[in-house]
């Protein structure tokens, strides 16, 4: 190590130790990561089931779950007004033409917990389903990226009013921005690096919107033919404005302080695979609880689901729904953290999309 | 009982490093809230893959990998990276006291560093690994880690992060 990196190493440990003297308490909660990690797990396991499944219906099922039977491409069937409770589908569920854009989006407005900063419009016949999430780490849509499913379309937004730059350093190499054809008449450019084996593997795709927004796609699992063009068309069908998804469940009461801090919605294009949602609560700012709910179905093989749940957990049953509370840590003899207490207040809506609302807290 | 003895296993593993991942999260991002969620985040990667973490030669070494590839894959996808850590303070800016001084030119510094070439410092000057061993973790080759290195350490040279100790602020 020279002279310049040996004296770096001490600032460095003593620029540390400075640092933390003053730093807030730590919230790494290794029950948590259990909590959270184990719910990854059942979901990939739920899925390798149901990519196999969906490889014994074959091509000839999904003629008939697909509106029009053919063989065309996919549509997100979920365009509800935002902040309206659902009734049935409303004649322009279909529509393309975007809604007035909104800022940011907020993970929790009034009733609803997850709202996202677009939707997807237009998808490949490889996608199976697209996820809405919104947590600390992310708020937006993925499509596809599943266990079992290599393509996958990520899309985030930039803040409102932020043009974004390209990194100078990306991999090994310089970053670059390569101009790409306009999206909907928009400006649009792909993100790459002058290294070779980085700009090789990346596909990033940045585009603006009527609106003036910058919105990230970020691809994966195309072949070399689709690179460029499936990106730019999935890019053109984008619906940019806040959604609200309408919600499979409610909670008939919320405990004092407790918050949102997460939540994940899986749905399905099709009908082969299962719908999933995941609305993750602190209870006292220190109580984890994990919300879940899906149809309740044979699980899969034993062999690919987690053993006995580590944490405790209470489930209920009913209208073809199964959902379950998760709680880290439980307090003996309190309702603080009780997957039983929590477990009560969980009103499900059942399997009928046309049931569900945005609204979730009471 | 074997899942809980997997979920014992990991959460000791973690409840004994997480101060120390805590710490190089914290070099890497420069601030405690994102340090927490990048942890938080890392550690959650390494339940699910924790028995291909139990099968590593070098356990630590797989987690502070998930955590450093956690950071850099958000760097790539998120809007994080437009809001840059707090940079220096003003030129001319006195401090007493000398650790506090380094400690704040250090955060800057590293802070102006693209992402890549932060991790590389932190893994080179911080974890104290060699250049092999932080190309393996970066998943690149050791002359990328050289270069990456150099051009970091002329960065750190041109600002007051490595000027000698005395005159903070001066």
């Amino acid at each position: 190590m020279s002279g310049d990196g040996e004296e770096l190493s001490v600032r460095m440990a003593r620029y540390v130790a400075v640092e933390e003297a003053a730093a807030p308490p730590s919230r790494v909660d290794p029950a948590l990561a259990v909590l959270r990690g184990r719910a990854r797990r059942r979901r990939r396991a739920w899925t390798v089931v149901a990519a196999a499944a969906a490889v014994v219906l074959s091509t000839g099922s999904f003629a008939v779950l697909r509106d029009g039977g053919g063989a065309g491409p996919a549509e997100v069937p979920a365009v509800l007004p935002t902040g309206s409770p659902t009734g049935s589908l409303p004649p322009d569920a279909y529509r393309k033409t975007a809604p007035t854009e909104q800022s940011s989006a907020a993970p929790v407005v009034g009733r609803t917990v997850l709202t996202v900063p677009a939707r997807f419009g237009w998808l490949p016949d490889s996608v199976p389903g697209v996820t809405y999430r919104s947590g600390p780490l992310q708020v937006g849509v993925v499509a596809g990226g599943r266990p079992g499913v290599s393509t996958r379309f990520e899309l985030t937004a930039f803040p409102v009013g932020v043009t974004p730059d390209v990194d100078p350093l990306i991999g090994a190499g310089d970053g670059l921005r390569i101009d790409a054809p306009p999206v909907n008449g928009q400006e649009a450019y792909w993100v790459s690096s002058s290294d070779p084996a980085f700009a090789a593997a990346m596909d990033t795709l940045r585009f603006r919107s009527a609106g003036g927004r910058w919105f990230q796609l970020e691809s994966a699992g195309l072949s070399e033919a689709d690179r460029q063009q499936v990106p730019l068309r999935v890019a053109a069908g984008v619906l940019p404005g806040d959604y609200a998804p309408p919600m499979p469940l409610a909670l008939s009461s919320l405990p004092e302080r407790s918050v949102v801090s997460e939540v994940e919605l899986y749905l399905p294009l099709r009908g082969e695979d299962r719908w999933e949602v995941r609305v993750n609560f602190q209870e006292q700012l220190s109580h984890y609880l994990v919300v879940h709910a899906g149809p309740d179905l044979p699980d899969p093989p034993a062999n690919v689901l987690p053993g006995q749940s580590f944490f405790p957990e209470e489930c209920g049953t009913g209208g073809g729904v199964k959902w379950c509370v998760d709680s880290a840590q439980p307090v003996a003899g309190s309702e603080v953290g009780d997957p039983a207490a929590w477990l009560a207040r969980v009103v499900p809506r059942g399997n009928d999309r046309a049931a569900w609302s945005t609204d979730v807290l009471p | 009982m074997a899942e809980l003895t997997r979920d014992e296993e990991f959460t000791a593993f973690v409840a004994s490093r997480a101060v120390w991942l805590r710490k190089v999260a914290y070099l890497l991002c420069a601030d405690w809230h994102r340090a927490d969620d990048l942890v938080q985040e890392s550690i959650t990667k390494l339940y699910t893959h924790w028995g291909r973490a139990g099968r590593a030669e070098n356990r630590d070494g797989y987690a502070r990998t998930v955590l450093v590839n956690t950071f850099l894959a958000e760097q790539r996808t998120a809007w994080w990276r437009r809001t840059r850590p707090a940079a220096r303070p003003p030129e001319g800016t006195a401090f007493a006291d000398p650790d506090l001084a380094v400690s704040l030119d250090l955060r800057g510094a590293l802070a102006a560093l693209p992402p890549r070439q932060r991790a590389t410092v932190v893994l080179r000057y911080y974890c104290d690994l060699s250049v092999e061993q932080t190309a393996a973790e970066l998943g690149c080759s050791s002359g990328n880690v050289k270069s990456q290195s150099s051009r970091a350490l002329e960065t750190l040279r041109r600002s007051s992060a490595l000027r000698p100790l005395g005159r903070s602020g001066a």
